[in-house]
């Protein structure tokens, strides 16, 4: 045989996840090529050997602690602040969306004056990118979000939940801005109320109005929010994440 | 030449009318039981992690190739279902919806792995591989040739895409489109993934064992 079949298709055929036509093409292949069915039995042996490990049992002290943290959580729901069934009840409505979006890209407009821009003088930077799409289900990241920094400091004290949130530590002092409060976190202004999941309250809102994304990024002493309904993209630059020495 | 899966062929209608209605009534039960959680049942909850924590425990170890690691990835990804399935709105099946959780919970934790070692160690070694390995003892490694000790060994060597493809198929044993939907990509990288990792997982045996 002058040509050998692909691993990927071979690799199909045993999953059982081919086209009928494939599903000849292999078999007549197989019924005339060593090599190829050399191939597949080693791809089969790879599979068999996976399938065969062993299950562990869970260590018993897993369904305790889940126990523990979900009474916890529990606990939380019905007296926390939920900013987004807020937000929802406002922005929920599809012609009202774009309007939220405008006001938003107003604030952040507001904050970059309020604020200022800092162009100058020594400062430590940080910068957060919280990336979408984000899945509707799982509210997970499509692609990994990232953090990066410049080279002068080091990675932010920040973690991702999988809503791609940025989760600060320390907080500072409160700034108000159009009625609406923000802090600094680990060098970073956040709104109030966003600091915990700034990703899943806006990104909450596209999943019962229009089609919402957002990006949050900050670079130097520039933030960056990008939103995108439906077709339409509105790109605001801010002020944001900077601390000083 | 067919396949053992092939030759069964002969009774396939009869096989997809079980499957379809197995996945119908799958459906039913994940829809009353979700229904009861947002009634406020707290059992509901509870059917759901006794249905799904060793599976979750199971990918999260072999994801991790450490025990204390999985039982981490395991609470924090049960954790998480809690706190968002209200929400859930059931495009997926809930077992693809928690895989996926528990995956982006794994691939958390072994970036995080990755960057803490790689402050401490300077090589050209993939960071992702190296964290895999980093919890293996030489002990641990000698075991490698036992053929699933080889197996567990190789699987941390193969890049966390391809890792996650061969285990969701052959260990979890989800079709593609199950597995599209965990990693949310398409089938036909589903297909490329599981076949470059288990090529590669092939290779690393035949070099290693």
């Amino acid at each position: 045989m002058s040509r050998h079949l692909a691993v990927k298709l071979l690799s199909s055929y045993m999953d059982e996840e081919v086209t009928p036509a494939q599903l000849r093409l292999v078999e007549g292949h197989l019924s005339a090529c060593t090599d190829c069915r050399r191939a597949i039995a080693g791809l089969r042996a790879v599979a068999a050997g996976v399938r065969r490990l062993e299950a562990a049992a869970p260590p018993p002290t897993l369904s305790a602690a889940v126990e523990r943290r979900v009474r916890l959580a529990s606990r939380e729901e019905p007296g926390r602040f939920r900013l987004e069934d807020g937000l929802k009840r406002w922005v929920g409505q599809p012609v009202l969306a774009p309007a939220f979006a405008i006001i938003l890209a107003l604030g952040a407009i507001l904050y970059l004056f309020a604020f200022g821009v800092s162009r100058s003088g020594p400062h430590t930077t940080r910068l957060v990118v919280a990336a979408a799409p984000v899945d509707e289900d799982t509210h997970s990241l499509e692609k990994p979000a990232e953090f990066r920094t410049d080279s002068e400091v080091p990675a932010p004290k920040t973690d991702l939940d999988p809503l791609g949130a940025a989760v600060g530590s320390a907080t500072s002092e409160v700034r108000e801005l159009a009625g609406r409060r923000f802090v600094q976190k680990d060098g970073i202004w956040v709104e109030v109320g966003l600091e915990g999941e700034p990703a899943l309250e806006v990104l909450d809102l596209r999943l019962d109005s229009v089609r919402l994304e957002v990006e949050l990024s900050a670079f130097r002493d520039l933030g960056r929010v990008r939103l995108r309904i439906d077709d339409r993209v509105v790109e605001v630059i801010y002020a944001a994440a900077a601390s000083r020495d | 030449m067919a396949g053992p899966k092939h030759e069964s062929r002969a009774s396939g209608t009869s096989l997809q009318a079980m499957a379809v209605n197995a996945s119908a009534s799958l459906r039913t039960r994940e829809a009353s039981l979700l229904e009861r959680h947002r009634q406020g049942d707290a059992l509901a909850f509870g059917e759901l992690y006794q249905e799904f924590e060793a599976m979750v425990y199971n990918l999260a170890l072999r994801m991790s190739g450490n025990p204390a690691d999985a039982e981490d990835i395991a609470q924090e990804t049960f954790i998480r279902a809690y706190r968002h399935l209200k929400k859930f709105k059931g495009k997926s099946s809930l077992k693809t919806w928690v895989f996926r959780i528990a995956l982006n919970c794994s691939n958390t934790r072994l970036r995080r792995r990755a960057r803490r070692l790689a402050h401490r160690v300077d090589d050209s070694e993939p960071e992702l591989e190296r964290a895999a390995d980093a919890g293996r003892s030489p002990e641990e490694r000698a075991l490698a040739t036992d053929l699933s000790a080889a197996v567990r060994v190789g699987l941390d060597h193969l890049p966390v895409h391809y890792r996650e493809a061969v285990l969701l198929r052959d260990f979890e044993e989800l079709n593609y489109s199950e597995i599209a939907e965990v990693l949310g990509v398409r089938i036909g990288t589903v297909r490329s993934r599981i076949a470059r990792g288990r090529e590669q997982l092939r290779q690393w045996l035949e070099a290693n064992v």
